[in-house]
Parts: structure tokens; C-alpha cells; sequence
């Protein structure tokens, strides 16, 4: 018997072992969706039994996952959905369209996977808050609200009540990138931040970022809110009314070609200014408060907003949406002699393509617009005229999701977007207006992206997210930079710029990596560093933000702020994973944070640099969270120790300050229970430090008037805020027996009445100006209030 | 306004007020605080030295010092008697040492050493020329402290018109006037409006040249400012005639005056709430923690008598 060549064995074994690996790997792959509606099901769990795999789909519901062996169990889960389970034979690629059936009732039984997302997933400082979950937290006059139930996450803090601005880890209001369908949306506050700009009828999904976010999202320091649309039911019509105290909505959506295109249009309108009217006319003639002896009926605090998508699955491989999302506000106080008018309003518009390459290569295309205008008018006055700003932003972004094996998931992508800036111009009101027509010059940029990162399982236990992000920002003219002597009073030259002339190029390079480690299958420890570069500025005078803040992008005086940011975080599940519990720790610097001189004087201020003061400020804190996800009760206690400190030369004699939103101790709790198939139970707890403010340290008379003289910023800190909201739920028992659905939702915000300070004051006395005093102000008494919602 | 907006909201949401909120302060040190101005009318002018107070909140009925020396109870204000004042004109380098001057308190006359004394100290010879500079030097307990004021000239008031302007229910009427004058356009203007006040409105208002137009048609710039919104300077009109004597006084200004006012104006309309800037000492021209501000103007007067046949 002839024995073959050693060489020649070796070479038959190698082709047989690639081949028979090559042979082996096959990839299953699609989209998940809600079964009654056709839905993404973004962030559902797909799993693969054999192998013990699991990926997650993503905001377009697409999931990709790979294996050894043909033979795959396929296992789907989501939250308030029945678990799928399908066993197939995979040859090389399959593409399984998975759909979930919801849960009509929370049932205690939960599946594994579905709630091990924060403890497996390599992302920290991230939370996922369900629309479902938003609705049934209680809200001030029964209006269900995205921002303020990201208030009650830990980490999150507010300057004040009745704000819907955010402050994450210690950052401004300004350092939050709040995108709804890729889109920025740069205020995302109705009637001064009572109300929220997002209508949750037609909402999908929350993400919220607080640190170290994924190497695809950046711009901004403190946070990302990344919000998405729904698509529109793609199998039948549905109509969804609600009629509030203060605001109604309406929701209209169904099929255009069933299961392929779908519509929805969501609108929402307030007369919050009718209802204060009917209150301020009631409480003066029929109940005679002394109080509202001065009260005028002709106040306007109106807003509006509107969500409208359209969506088409071409093909397989291709699927596009066009969303568009515009809102607008009116305050009108007739209560000054004068009338004063303030205007805002956003638009936002989003074109996506949807692209599949292959089995394991997700694309998508986004074009968007944005827009954000705001208006202040007066006449009557000495000043008869109108004052605008502006800021438009149109972006294109490409970004692409491989999954590559199964142990390596690649994601890249680019950016381009244009900027442009009016940060304000004064027009005369009419002819015989005093005043002439002036304009704060406009402003051009391009900034520029481009990332790329992979979610690498380098063991049983161990998995790295490591990623780089380039940003790059261009100032280009037409402009005119002016130069300034050191102590910033007089202009030492300009240069003028033409039209498309590059005047400044700022560049960041930002590393995040994030490892988590499993100790178990039921806890895990994450470690976590990020760098973000934020260029543009929010120059606002005020710690609670005004529909007249200007946004501004960088020069030589108001510089990039960058920020760098540590975290350790222990995740631990109980009881079956009914319970998922967070702790994390960070520490973050901040860089070229900017505040003003005192007394600076922003008013069309052509050289507004020399008002603005910059330095650097670091925050920490621990955080900790326990929540339960299923059950009949639902809900999470959150508690944050947190501090924060700046310091910027010029302020405060140089020494280190509290921000405003330094808050110590936050303490969130919030839980829904249903009591039975008609009744729910919701109720929200929140305890907070006092803020810090800026107190006198005497006064003086001038002129036969009291005046106040100061020399600490913010060094007195307020008193301890709480507050208990309540509210009820009743399904109507005739609910069983019709096509449409109704409910009331009963609520008490500020349960117990507590007097929150709302505001620290210094005036002069009414009856003598010599006199000063100083009072505080609150908000909220108990408010109740009643919504009715239909749905067809 | 921000204060006004949010008092609306929470109007409906009922409940919502204002208390008064107990404070209390550090600091045990007071201030110098200096209240001086020439004009280019005839002097003599005065300089008023008083100290500044350790309180926020005043309530004359309950924290007047009964056994203070002074009888200006009603804004626990301690005048300064013991300071020495001296006043220089840059351009003719003359320098007048102030005297304390006899004051009125209540129909009654009292000398620098008496309890009714402001603190007040006076010039003698010195006369306010427009385009002049002046300097104000203030020795007091071993400090020295100094200002510097140019004197900008006035434009010519063409003319007032009044405005007749029916008063809300309950309250008079009353007329605005509006001002006639040109404007100087090849440089930049500051002007600080004064007219008589009341106990509830502080007369004073200011105007910035930026956005004026060479001719200014009927300026309505005398409104005042109070506390109480709804009020304002504007004279009493009964019947179509002036119910009391009223005048307008227009000063010219500098740069730094016009921002200090701006800033004492900034006091009676943002409150330091979350909807305001950071509260912030207005910025004086005086050096060495003194408060308060030295300043030289040239004045334009028109009075108005009241009608007497009513």
C-alpha cells in the first residue's frame, strides 16, 4: 500500500477543516416587528439556543446574528410581548422576518433574555424607557411627558420646576443632543418648559446616553436623547383621541399598501392661554381674590405640534421614510402695558434609506433638516420693534452596521452637515418706530464626521466596545472676526471674510471604549472612558433657558468645550431577572464651559465675545437604580449623590462655584400598579437638595431707591424640593364589547401641596422703594387634573 | 416679564405665591456708598456719603434703630459725617474741597453735626462746563477712594408733546410725553432721563443712541420704573389739565453711567429667579469697594406747571 506524502495529508486536512469552517457559518437575518401593527421592535433580543448568541435589533428593528451550525432554534424577546421561538435550517443566509405578539396583560412570566439587556450589553450610562412606560408615569395636567420622565433617571438633574431642560452629570441644558428621527431638535420646550415638544402618541422609542456614549453619536457633551417615530400601523386604521385640562391630540394612522407603507400624523394643540383667562376671570369675579384684582383676560400661551411619517418598503433590501415633525409656540402677556410677544418653533425633516447588502451588512442613508426660529416683539414701547434669531442645520449621514462574525460587530460611518446662524436682527415695527432696522451678521459652518467602532466578544465573559470618532468643525464666511485687547473693552482690528472663505478649522479626536465583564449570569461590572467634543455654544443668560437663547458656533474667544469621562458601573439582576439593578460611578471634566461677566450685556451685542467668560469645571457622583420591568407592579427607584464645580476666571473672584444645577442628593421613585383589568395605580416620588443661588450681601440707597450689591456667586444653598404626584386610570367597562376604546386618567400632582421654591428674589417694596425685601416664590399648589383618551 | 409669564401659567394651576423669605446675611462690613453728580446748571452740587446696610429686607416700622443718631429712620440709611471730599476739574486742574452742607428732614433744617443730617457735603465755587473732565477724591477712615467723570454735552430738546392716554379702569389718566430733539449720529449718545417720582415709581430711565434714527419723532422715554409693573412716572391728567407740576430733566451721560443705570433698572425688573441673569453688583466707577457712582452731565429742562384754574 502506497502511504501519501506527509505534505499532502497535511494540506488534505487543512482544505477539510476551512472548508468544512466555511461550510458551517451561516447568518439568519431580518427585521422584528409587533405582530398587530407592524412595528419595529427596536432593542428586542434575537438568540440563537444552540450557540447561546444574542444580538439586539436595531432602530429599524433589523437583526443579524450568526452561527456554526444549519440547524438554528431561534429565540425572540421583548418586553410586554410573548417570547418567539422558531427552529429552522439555515444553509448559508436566512432571513427570518420575526413577529411578536403583545402581552394584553404584564404576566410575571419573563424570559431571560429579554431582560438581561443592560447586564450583557457592553453600553454604560444608557437607558432604554419605553413609550408604554412614559404614558403611565404621572405628568403635571395629565400630559404624559418625554422629558420630564427622563428627570426622574438617575444623573439627571433640573434647574428648576417646571422645566423641561435637562442637566446630566453636571452639564448645562445646552450639552444634550435630543434627536428625533436623526434629526436635532434644539428646544425641546413649549410655554417656557411646562410641556415638552414631544407628543407621545407618536413615539417609538426613547435611548437616553448619559456618558461615554457610542463612538456614532457625538456633538454634544452631556447627552444623547435619541427618540424615534413610529411608522404607522401597516395593517389597519387607528385613530387615538385624547382631551386634556390644557392640551388635546389627535392621532391618525393605517396602511397606505398593507404590510409594505404606512402613514401616521400626530397633532397636539394647547389653550393653556383660554384655560388661564377663564381661571384669572373666574378667580377675579366670581371668588374675588385679592390677588388677581390686576388680572387681564387677554393672555395668549398657545402651542402646537405636529408629527407627520410616511414609510415604503421597496423591496427586501430597501425600505425608505420620510418623517417631518414641526411645532410652534405663542406667549402673549397683555398684562404690561405694552403687548410682548414671544415666538419659537422648530422644524425638523428626515428623508432614510434603508439598505440591506447582504445578510450581515445593515445600511442607512439620512438626509435631514432642521430649523429653529424665535421671535420677540414689541410695540408700544420706546422700542417699537421685532427682534429674531435663527438656526438652520442640513445634514447627510451614512452609517453602516456589519456583523461581521459572530464575535465581532463593526459599525462606521460619516457626516456632513451645514450650519448657519442668525443670531439676531431688530426690524421696526411700523413707520413711526424710533428704531432702524439692525442685524447681528450671520454665521456659516460645516462640521464634519466620521466613526467607526466594533463590539468585540473576547471571551465567555469579557466584551470590549472600542471605537474612535473624528469631528471637525469649519467656520466659513462671508463674516467679519473682530480682535480684542486683553481685558476685552476695545476692538484691536478685524479681517473680513468672503462668502465660502475658511476662516477657522477646529478638529477632536475622541476615543470611547467601554469592557464589560460577566461575573456571573446574573451580575457583570462594566468599565468605561469617553471623550465628546461639543462646538457649538447656547449663550443663555439664565439658568432655566428662554426661547431667546442664542446658539453660536465657536471662535477664537468662545473656544470647542471638550469633556472626558470615567465610569464604573456593577449590574445585578434578582429574583429571575424581574429585577435589574444599576450602580455607576463617573467622574468627568469639562473644558472651555462658558457663563458671562456680570452684567454683560447680550442685546444684538455685535461683539457678544467680550461679554462671555470661559473655563473648566469636573463633576462626580454615584448613581443607583432598582427596577422592576414586569408584573402588575412596574416602576424603579433611583437615587444620585452627585457634585459639581466650575471655575472661571472672572467669576466669583476666581474661586470655585456651584452651577445652579449642582444638586446633591436626588432621590426619583416612580411605580405603576394595575389593580385590575380596569383600574391602574400610578404614583411618583422625588426628593432633591436645594440648588444653589446668588444671594446679596447688602444693600444701599441711590437715588431714593434700595439696591443690592453682591459677592458670591451661588454660595447659598436652597431648601430640600419634594413633591408626591398621584393618578388613576379607569378602562371603561364598555371597553369589552366595542370597536372603540376609552379611558379617563384622574392625577394630583404635588399630592401633599408642598410649597417648592421655585425662585429667590430681592425687589424693592412696592409702597417704598427704599425699602427692599426678599421672597421666595412658588409654583405648585396641588393641581389636579383629568384626561380622556379614545382610541379607535 | 419672565416673572410676570410664569405667575400667569401657574394663575390657572392655581395656588402659586409669593412669600416673604427670611435672610440671612453674612457679612458685618459696610460699604462706602457715594451718590455725586455736576451739572453745567449753576451749583452748588452736592456729594452724599452714606454707609451701605447689613440687610436685604427693610421694614422701617420694625428694624429702625431707636437709638441711632440719625433721624432717616425710614431706609436705615447712617449718613457719613466725618469724610473729607474733594472735586477736580481735569481740564483748568482746579481742585474745591466740599463742605457739609445744612440738610432738610422733615420741614425742619439740620447742620453737618445734628441728628437730621444726610450726608451730604457741598461745592462752593466749581462750575460744570461741558467736555470737561472731572475727578472726585473721598478720604474716610483711612481709605482713599476715586472716581472720574467726562462731561458729554446735550443736544437742544426741540419739543414735547403730551399723549393723552386714558388710565385702567379704576386708575387716572395720565399723559406721555414725547420727545422732539436730533440726534447726534456721528457719535454714540448716552441719556438719563429724570422726572418727578412718587413713593412707588423710581423716575429715572435711560437711552442708548444705537438704534436711533437722526431725528427722534416722539420718544416716549420718561415711563420710570416701579415694582408694581403697571406703574409708571407719567404726569396725572384730571379733566385734560396737569393735576401736579412736572418737569423732565435730560441728562447727558457716559458710557459707564449709562450701564450703571441700565443696571439699577435691571434691579427693579429681573428678580436673580431662574429665569434671570445672575444677580450682579452694578458696576460702579469708583475704586477701592466703594458703591455707588460720581457722574458729570449736561442737563436740558422743561417744566410744566400744573393748572392752577381746577
Amino acid at each position: 500500500m502506497n502511504v501519501p506524502c506527509p505534505k499532502c495529508i497535511l494540506l488534505f486536512l487543512c482544505l477539510i477543516f476551512s472548508t468544512s469552517l466555511f461550510a458551517q457559518k451561516v447568518t439568519v437575518f431580518g427585521s422584528v416587528k409587533d405582530a398587530l401593527t407592524g412595528e419595529n421592535l427596536i432593542g428586542a433580543v434575537v438568540l440563537i439556543k444552540e450557540t447561546n448568541q444574542a444580538v439586539v435589533a436595531n432602530n429599524y428593528g433589523f437583526y443579524s446574528i450568526s452561527s456554526n451550525s444549519g440547524k438554528c432554534t431561534v429565540r425572540c424577546s421583548y418586553l410586554g410581548y410573548s417570547t418567539f421561538s422558531q427552529s429552522i435550517e439555515v444553509g448559508k443566509s436566512k432571513k427570518l422576518d420575526i413577529e411578536l405578539s403583545p402581552q394584553l396583560f404584564s404576566l410575571d412570566e419573563v424570559t431571560v433574555q429579554g431582560n438581561k439587556s443592560m447586564l450583557n450589553s457592553t453600553s454604560v450610562s444608557k437607558n432604554v424607557v419605553g413609550i408604554k412606560q412614559i404614558k403611565s408615569i404621572t405628568s403635571m395636567a395629565g400630559e404624559p411627558d418625554v422629558m420630564k420622565s427622563l428627570q426622574l433617571l438617575p444623573g439627571v438633574q433640573t434647574a428648576g420646576e417646571g422645566s423641561a431642560n435637562l442637566n446630566v452629570r453636571g452639564g448645562s441644558f445646552d450639552q444634550n443632543l435630543i434627536i428625533l428621527d436623526e434629526a436635532p431638535v434644539y428646544n425641546p420646550s413649549h410655554a417656557l418648559g411646562f410641556f415638552s415638544t414631544f407628543n407621545t402618541d407618536a413615539l417609538n422609542n426613547v435611548s437616553f446616553y448619559k456618558g461615554a456614549f457610542p463612538a456614532q453619536y457625538g456633538g454634544r457633551l452631556s447627552s444623547i436623547v435619541d427618540i424615534t417615530m413610529r411608522e404607522g400601523n401597516y395593517k389597519k386604521y387607528a385613530a387615538n383621541v385624547s382631551i386634556g385640562l390644557l392640551a388635546s391630540k389627535l392621532t391618525l394612522e393605517g396602511p397606505i399598501v398593507k404590510d409594505k407603507a404606512s402613514f401616521i400624523i400626530s397633532g397636539r394643540y394647547s389653550y393653556a392661554g383660554q384655560v388661564v383667562n377663564l381661571g384669572g376671570l373666574f378667580g377675579q369675579e366670581v371668588l374675588h381674590i385679592p390677588a388677581l384684582n390686576n388680572f387681564n383676560d387677554q393672555n395668549k400661551i398657545n402651542f402646537y405640534d405636529l408629527n407627520a411619517k410616511i414609510n415604503y418598503q421597496i423591496n427586501d433590501k430597501n425600505h425608505i421614510y420620510f418623517s417631518t415633525y414641526t411645532g410652534g409656540d405663542r406667549f402673549y402677556s397683555y398684562s404690561l402695558n405694552n403687548d410682548n410677544t414671544l415666538e419659537w418653533g422648530n422644524i425638523t425633516s428626515t428623508l432614510r434609506w434603508n439598505h440591506i447588502f447582504n445578510s450581515s451588512l445593515f445600511s442607512n442613508f439620512t438626509g435631514y433638516y432642521s430649523n429653529y426660529n424665535y421671535s420677540y416683539s414689541i410695540n408700544d414701547d420706546l422700542k417699537n420693534f421685532t427682534w429674531k434669531s435663527n438656526i438652520q442645520e442640513a445634514g447627510l449621514k451614512a452609517d453602516f452596521s456589519s456583523y461581521m462574525d459572530a464575535s465581532n460587530h463593526i459599525k462606521f460611518g460619516a457626516s456632513a452637515v451645514y450650519h448657519y446662524f442668525s443670531p439676531g436682527k431688530i426690524l421696526p415695527r411700523s413707520d413711526h418706530s424710533s428704531v432702524k432696522p439692525f442685524s447681528l451678521g450671520t454665521k456659516n459652518a460645516v462640521e464634519i464626521s466620521a466613526y467607526i467602532s466594533n463590539e468585540q466578544k473576547i471571551s465567555e465573559k469579557l466584551s470590549l466596545d472600542y471605537g474612535l470618532r473624528y469631528a471637525g468643525f469649519i467656520n466659513v464666511g462671508q463674516d467679519t472676526v473682530f480682535q480684542y485687547n486683553e481685558e476685552k473693552t476695545q476692538v484691536t482690528s478685524f479681517k473680513a471674510y468672503g462668502s465660502g472663505e475658511i476662516i477657522q478649522f477646529y478638529q477632536s479626536l475622541e476615543p470611547r471604549i467601554s469592557a464589560r465583564y460577566l461575573l456571573g449570569t446574573r451580575n457583570s461590572i462594566k468599565l468605561a472612558y469617553g471623550r465628546t467634543t461639543q462646538f457649538l455654544h447656547l449663550l443663555s443668560n439664565s439658568a432655566l433657558g428662554l426661547p431667546t437663547d442664542v446658539w453660536m458656533p465657536p471662535d477664537k474667544d468662545i473656544r470647542p468645550q471638550s469633556s472626558n469621562q470615567f465610569v464604573l458601573g456593577y449590574y445585578q439582576s434578582f429574583s429571575d431577572y424581574k429585577y435589574e439593578f444599576t450602580s455607576e460611578v463617573y467622574y468627568k471634566t469639562l473644558r472651555n464651559i462658558i457663563d458671562f461677566k456680570d452684567n454683560a450685556n447680550l442685546f444684538l451685542n455685535k461683539h457678544v465675545d467680550t461679554q462671555v467668560l470661559s473655563g473648566d469645571g469636573y463633576a462626580y457622583g454615584n448613581e443607583y437604580m432598582l427596577e422592576k420591568k414586569t408584573g402588575n407592579l412596574t416602576g424603579w427607584i433611583a437615587y444620585t449623590f452627585s457634585k459639581t464645580q466650575y471655575q472661571i476666571d472672572g467669576i466669583n473672584e476666581n474661586r470655585y462655584f456651584s452651577p445652579r444645577w449642582d444638586i446633591r442628593h436626588n432621590l426619583s421613585i416612580t411605580g405603576n400598579y394595575q389593580i385590575n383589568k380596569r383600574w391602574s395605580a400610578s404614583s411618583t416620588f422625588k426628593f432633591t437638595s436645594g440648588g444653589f443661588v446668588t444671594i446679596p450681601e447688602g444693600s444701599f440707597v441711590y437715588s431714593g431707591a434700595s439696591f443690592n450689591f453682591y459677592s458670591q456667586r451661588n454660595g447659598y444653598q436652597m431648601e430640600p424640593y419634594h413633591r408626591l404626584d398621584v393618578s388613576f386610570t379607569y378602562k371603561s367597562r364598555k371597553n369589552d364589547n366595542r370597536k372603540w376604546k376609552s379611558e379617563w386618567v384622574y392625577g394630583i400632582y404635588n399630592f401633599y401641596g408642598r410649597k417648592n421654591i421655585y425662585t429667590l428674589f430681592a425687589r424693592q417694596e412696592g409702597y417704598n422703594l427704599t425699602s427692599g425685601q426678599f421672597s421666595k416664590m412658588y409654583l405648585f399648589g396641588i393641581v389636579p387634573s383629568i384626561t380622556y383618551n379614545l382610541k379607535f | 416679564m419672565r416673572n410676570i409669564i410664569i405667575i400667569l401659567i401657574s394663575l390657572f394651576l392655581t395656588n402659586s405665591c409669593i412669600e416673604d423669605y427670611e435672610l440671612k446675611l453674612k457679612s458685618d462690613q459696610t460699604r462706602l456708598v457715594v451718590e455725586g453728580m455736576i451739572t453745567n446748571q449753576n451749583g452748588p452740587y452736592f456729594i452724599y456719603l452714606t454707609k451701605s446696610r447689613l440687610q436685604v429686607s427693610y421694614d422701617p416700622y420694625v428694624d429702625k434703630d431707636v437709638n441711632a443718631n440719625y433721624a432717616r429712620w425710614a431706609d436705615g440709611v447712617e449718613p457719613i459725617y466725618d469724610a473729607k471730599v474733594y472735586i477736580t476739574d481735569k481740564n483748568t486742574s482746579i481742585t474745591e474741597t466740599l463742605v457739609g452742607s445744612w440738610t432738610f428732614f422733615r420741614g425742619k433744617s439740620y447742620a453737618s453735626d445734628s441728628i437730621g443730617y444726610l450726608g451730604k457735603y457741598q461745592t462752593k465755587n466749581l462750575k460744570g462746563i461741558p467736555g470737561h473732565s472731572y475727578t472726585l477724591k473721598i478720604s474716610w477712615q483711612n481709605k482713599e477712594y476715586h472716581a472720574e467723570s467726562y462731561m458729554p454735552p446735550v443736544p437742544p430738546l426741540d419739543s414735547v408733546q403730551f399723549n393723552f392716554t386714558k388710565g385702567a379702569i379704576g386708575k387716572e389718566d395720565y399723559n406721555i410725553p414725547l420727545l422732539f430733539f436730533k440726534e447726534p449720529q456721528n457719535e454714540r449718545n448716552y441719556y438719563l432721563f429724570i422726572t418727578p417720582g412718587n413713593s412707588r415709581v423710581w423716575p429715572y430711565s435711560i437711552l442708548s443712541d444705537e438704534y436711533l434714527n437722526t431725528y427722534v419723532n416722539g420718544l416716549d422715554v420718561c415711563k420710570g420704573v416701579a415694582p408694581d409693573y403697571w406703574m409708571n412716572a407719567y404726569p396725572y391728567v384730571s379733566d385734560g389739565k396737569l393735576m401736579f407740576d412736572y418737569f423732565i430733566e435730560m441728562h447727558s451721560i457716559t458710557k459707564e453711567a449709562y450701564d450703571y443705570n441700565k443696571a439699577l433698572i435691571q434691579q427693579f425688573r429681573t428678580d436673580g429667579g431662574g429665569y434671570s441673569p445672575s444677580p450682579a453688583s452694578p458696576p460702579t466707577n469708583l475704586d477701592n469697594g466703594a458703591l455707588g457712582f460720581f457722574r458729570a452731565s449736561a442737563v436740558n429742562r422743561v417744566d410744566f406747571k400744573r393748572d392752577r384754574n381746577n
